[in-house]
């Protein structure tokens, strides 16, 4: 049987990084039970020993106030690991030791693996291990994960320390306060089945007076306990005036207590290479600029990367297909084999190279910390559409697949905010749209293509931010609560960690899409190709009882249909009217049938119509309501139609 | 005085927080505390406000630094 272990830490303390160099290849990205928040999950060896592990998602303090935190709390509260390796970030120990001293209270056996030690050591901050070791009595290992310095004594320490008895920390056992006022409180939740595996946690709880934990505790208890704990809990607080969250002021002065016994700094009025960086960057004029060109450049990169290997690609598959042809020469497996099979994965596949390098680049910004940068330049225009800055990286990833967007978005505070951003996300052109984009825009304007596709993008943007201010002004009016987050160091990320995070989104997303995409193409080749005596199949036919509705956008039948297929992955639009425009080479046949006009007006409802199937289910699942899907669902289908068909007749009068 | 009257490169106390539980809550986990000393290292007078506590920066809305009281030293 092998043993589970967590990985617990505050953000940016280097959480996943040890987890991905703990692990290696050997992990999996699935989502935690109800909600679809990435949960990372890996294993490893020690001599023959395996070692279960995940990596819980990024908490300041056990006090949730995101759906992260709430996550990671939930997860330590009910699965009983058998040892917490809690990271702590040597070059900020007082919020560190915030955190690490929480966990105590778990009653879970615990490690510390004090990371980023060459950082503190460029700060000038020496920490003084023979005190920390007086302090805290479990083990502790000095190092730094981006350079490989202690994960092997990590490793024989998790050996050593799994199973082992609780430890406690000095610091409690002197004789504070709050703390005996905790002890004599969990001697009486301890009796209780509930309570008996966490019981000083909850006893922190109640004295917080959490709203959370509290009032559940309480109905629990026996009247006796009850009266018993309200007076320890009004002893407590008979000297302060303040109540609000008063624990976590005392466990930030025993934290800062410790920093200050335990560190010393050199004294230094340097401005930090950070603070030189950010003079520059976060400018109160450039800033805006540099961000723009970052973003474009970004952007540029991915397009002409991925074009390559996706040329490449789409060229093996055409191979493919010609072989095919070669050998099996006609009948239903030839058709089924090159426009089901590899037209529907080939579409696919061809997608990865943009998300892949689109993953690779956001990655960059994210580690490096200007991710965070880009969180404070926004933030005020955000405001405008009731939104905060920490709402953009959502929508950022918005431009890879909706699909990481809309989960990204649990690193909001407030179910609003979350689902004010999770309503605009399926508005900004994903990486599936631009290809469409690119690939009829090449075919109806030729070199003119590039000025039609940005206008398009352009436009999908602006139906975007009016799409913040609509749902702002009409549906939810209130206020987001404000920003508030940490500003990490800038740091040079490692090559493993980027190519690790951005090769797992790509496994997740052929998982999610490929597999969908895939069965769309096959159903509609069948659809297409029986029944045998009617020309263009079943498809035809329900196409054409449905196309008056799309006659005055001027779509045909094929068009029609490929827009009901495009509601199961935007992709597919290419891939059926493939199918559809049966015998004729696509490219041709849009030439000769479709006019610029047309092709505009399509390529513009494409881009607005309908979040894709995939996006469809994220959204229930976030936002916990079909009223928010269908809404949404209603809302794109309306403007798609009304924006089309006012484009179109401006177009026809004017051209 | 509030928090985003401060001028760059200003220390200053933390006096109190004056919000809801979940803001009050939400801001001390950072770190900012009552009877904690911060400086300022950004406001631009519009968009948010940088600040440094201990060894860590903050970012925070203008919203929000509106609700806490300091003193400046």
């Amino acid at each position: 049987m092998s043993e589970k272990i967590v990985i617990v830490g505050h953000p940016n303390s280097g959480k996943s990084s040890l987890f991905n160099s703990l692990t290696g290849l050997d992990q999996t990205v699935g989502n935690w039970p109800g909600v679809t928040v990435e949960k990372k999950e890996g294993f490893f060896f020690i001599d023959d020993n395996k070692f279960e592990v995940v990596d819980l998602p990024g908490c300041y303090g056990l006090t949730p106030t995101s759906i992260d935190e709430k996550i990671s709390l939930d997860y330590l509260l009910s699965s009983s690991p058998s040892l917490i390796v809690n990271i702590l970030d040597g070059s900020n120990l007082e919020r560190s030791f915030f955190l690490s001293l929480q966990l105590f209270f778990l009653d879970i056996p615990i490690i510390f693996f004090i990371n980023k030690m060459d950082v503190a050591k460029s700060k000038g901050i020496k920490i003084d291990f023979e005190k920390l070791k007086g302090i805290f009595s479990c083990d502790i290992v000095l190092g730094s994960v981006k350079n490989g310095e202690g994960i092997e004594d990590l490793k024989i320490l998790i050996k050593k320390n799994i199973n082992k008895k609780v430890c406690e920390t000095k610091y409690f056992k002197v004789s504070d306060k709050v703390y005996l006022h905790i002890e004599k409180i969990s001697e009486l939740l301890v009796k209780y089945k509930e309570f008996e595996k966490h019981p000083k946690f909850y006893s922190l709880k109640v004295i917080e007076n959490d709203k959370n934990f509290a009032p559940s505790i309480f109905k629990i208890l026996n009247e006796k306990d009850l009266s018993k704990i309200k007076s320890i809990v009004d002893e407590v607080y008979k000297d302060i005036k303040k109540k609000d969250f008063l624990t976590l002021d005392w466990f930030y002065s025993l934290s800062r207590g410790i920093v200050g016994e335990v560190t010393t700094k050199e004294f230094s009025d340097k401005k930090s290479l950070t603070e030189e960086i950010d003079n520059t960057l976060l400018n109160k004029f450039f800033s805006i600029p540099i961000f723009l060109i970052t973003f474009l450049f970004i952007f540029f990169l991915t397009f002409f990367l991925g074009d390559i290997f996706s040329n490449f690609l789409s060229f093996l598959f055409e191979n493919l297909s010609f072989f095919l042809t070669k050998i099996i020469k006609e009948g239903f497996l030839l058709s089924f084999l090159t426009e089901g099979v590899v037209g529907g994965i080939g579409s696919v596949i061809t997608l990865i190279p943009y998300i892949f390098f689109m993953y690779i680049f956001l990655g960059f910004l994210e580690d490096t910390g200007y991710m965070a940068r880009v969180v404070f330049i926004m933030d005020r225009f955000m405001h405008k559409i009731g939104l905060h800055g920490k709402s953009f990286i959502s929508l950022v990833l918005g431009f890879g697949c909706s699909v990481p967007a809309v989960l990204s978005t649990r690193v909001l505070d407030t179910p609003k905010d979350r689902i004010k951003t999770i309503l605009i996300i399926p508005f900004i052109p994903c990486s599936a749209r631009l290809t469409v984009l690119i690939f009829f825009g090449a075919i109806i304007f030729g070199k003119w293509s590039f000025l039609v596709i940005f206008i398009l993008f352009l436009l999908s943007i602006l139906f975007a931010i009016f799409s913040g201010f609509f749902f702002d002004r009409f549906l939810l009016r209130e206020k987001s609560e404000g920003l508030i987050m940490e500003l990490p160091d800038y740091h040079l990320p490692t090559l493993k960690n980027l190519l690790l995070n951005s090769y797992f989104k790509v496994k997740d997303f052929l998982k999610r899409a490929g597999t969908l995409i895939f069965f769309i193409t096959v159903i509609i080749f069948l659809l297409s190709y029986f029944p045998k005596n009617v020309e263009g199949g079943f498809i035809r036919v329900a196409g054409e009882k449905i196309n008056f509705l799309f006659k005055p956008l001027g779509f045909d039948v094929e068009r029609t249909v490929s827009l009901i297929t495009g509601f199961f992955a935007k992709e597919s639009v290419i891939s059926t009217l493939g199918v559809l425009y049966k015998g004729e080479q696509i490219e041709r046949v849009i030439v000769n049938r479709w006019s610029s006009v047309d092709g505009f007006v399509f390529l513009l409802f494409l881009m607005i119509y309908l979040p894709c199937i995939a996006t469809a289910i994220v959204i229930k699942q976030e936002t916990g309501s079909f009223l928010y899907l269908f809404g949404i669902i209603f809302y794109s289908i309306l403007f798609a139609y009304l924006i089309s068909f006012l484009v179109r007749y401006f177009l026809l009068l004017i051209l | 005085m509030k928090l985003i009257e401060l001028k760059e490169g200003e220390k200053a106390k933390v006096l109190s927080l004056f919000g809801g539980s979940n803001f009050v809550c939400k801001v001390k986990n950072m770190g900012i505390t009552e009877e904690c000393f911060i400086e300022v290292l950004k406001n631009d007078g519009r968009g948010p406000l940088i600040i440094k506590q201990d060894g860590s920066k903050i970012i925070i809305g203008r919203m929000m630094a509106s609700k806490i009281e300091v003193e400046r030293l």
